[in-house]
């Protein structure tokens, strides 16, 4: 087994092991994708330009292995995404979309997809 | 006080008084907001004196002086997108109808951008409003009150929510008042103290003036 492929079969554990979260996808051609499991990030340190003091934004990230998907999300596309609204298993799940200004990153040779998140309320 | 101070809170009360809580007004210029308290308070407004011109006539050196200045209005408004939910989580939805609610979902940078359009108009038309020629101050006060400019910034991502600011600048004129520096009243502390004094065994004499 190659590297990378030991790594990317890593990911079961690192990223769907026992630290990871539920995450609920629907994909816009309306396909819903329940029970992936993935890792998620909901504060990043960001630094304010103007002052250059770090900041803690809430601006949630997930990270998901990319062999768990059937389709993988694409820059521009309108994804659903679904994560609990705290680091809880039983956390009620909150609605995000998938940002249209930072689309999605990750290695494709290491094999995981890091999405970051928009609010998204009831029209 | 000089008039400029008097007219930004005029223009402050003006714009608070028609605001009828479409907007919230400040006024003064802020340090940087939180997105999630721009969101809570619907549309950010701050209106503050930020420059002003005193022409000088030839020859003067004393006496009134007019006053060209400008305010800004700055607005800062905060948004997420919007989408309907109630199909998006329904688990008994059809691909069709959940396609087409994502479909329909709109981003965030353009509810920011509906949000601060909506609240350029509401300022403009408060701003130029015959009514409000003199922002409720006696007539005479001050003149050629206008909107000259309109800006937009970008959007910015502040988190997870989508933030736009812009700006209108009002100018108008006055006259102001050179009634030279009033200083500083004298105050009313005392100077304690103490005397050396031959035959005060103790020491203990004060004087208070």
């Amino acid at each position: 087994m190659g590297l990378r492929e030991r790594v990317e079969k890593d990911l079961a554990v690192t990223l769907e092991g026992q630290w990871s979260l539920p995450v609920n996808l629907v994909s816009p051609e309306g396909v819903r994708t329940d029970g992936l499991r993935g890792q998620i990030l909901y504060d990043t340190v960001r630094m304010n330009p103007e002052t250059g003091e770090d900041v803690t934004v809430e601006r949630p990230v997930v990270t998901l292995r990319r062999s768990s998907l059937t389709r993988i999300p694409a820059p521009g596309e309108k994804w659903l995404v679904e994560i609990p609204q705290t680091p809880d298993e039983t956390a009620s799940m909150e609605q995000y979309m998938i940002s249209p200004v930072r689309p999605p990153e990750g290695g494709r040779s290491i094999g995981f997809i890091r999405i970051f998140l928009q609010e998204v309320e009831q029209s | 006080m000089m008039n400029f101070r008097v007219l930004q809170q005029a223009l402050i009360d003006t714009l608070g008084a028609a605001a009828k809580a479409r907007f919230r007004v400040t006024g003064y210029r802020g340090q940087g907001y939180d997105a999630k308290e721009v969101k809570d308070n619907n549309r950010l407004v701050q209106a503050y004196y930020a420059s002003g011109d005193f022409p000088k006539s030839k020859g003067r050196f004393t006496g009134d002086t007019q006053h060209v200045m400008t305010f800004n209005v700055d607005f800062s408004v905060s948004a997420s997108a919007k989408a309907d939910l109630s199909v998006l989580t329904d688990s008994g939805a059809t691909p069709a109808r959940v396609q087409a609610a994502l479909t329909a979902s709109t981003d965030a940078a353009y509810e920011a951008d509906v949000l601060l359009d909506e609240v350029i108009e509401y300022a403009y038309q408060i701003l130029m409003d015959g009514r409000n020629v003199d922002l409720g101050l006696p007539v005479g006060t001050m003149s050629s009150r206008w909107v000259d400019r309109a800006v937009k910034g970008a959007p910015q991502p502040h988190g997870s929510l989508v933030v736009l600011t812009g700006q209108l600048q009002y100018s108008c004129q006055v006259v102001e008042e050179v009634t030279g520096d009033e200083g500083v009243l004298a105050g009313s502390g005392s100077v304690t103290t103490q005397l050396d004094i031959d035959g005060d065994d103790i020491e203990q004499t004060f004087v208070d003036n």
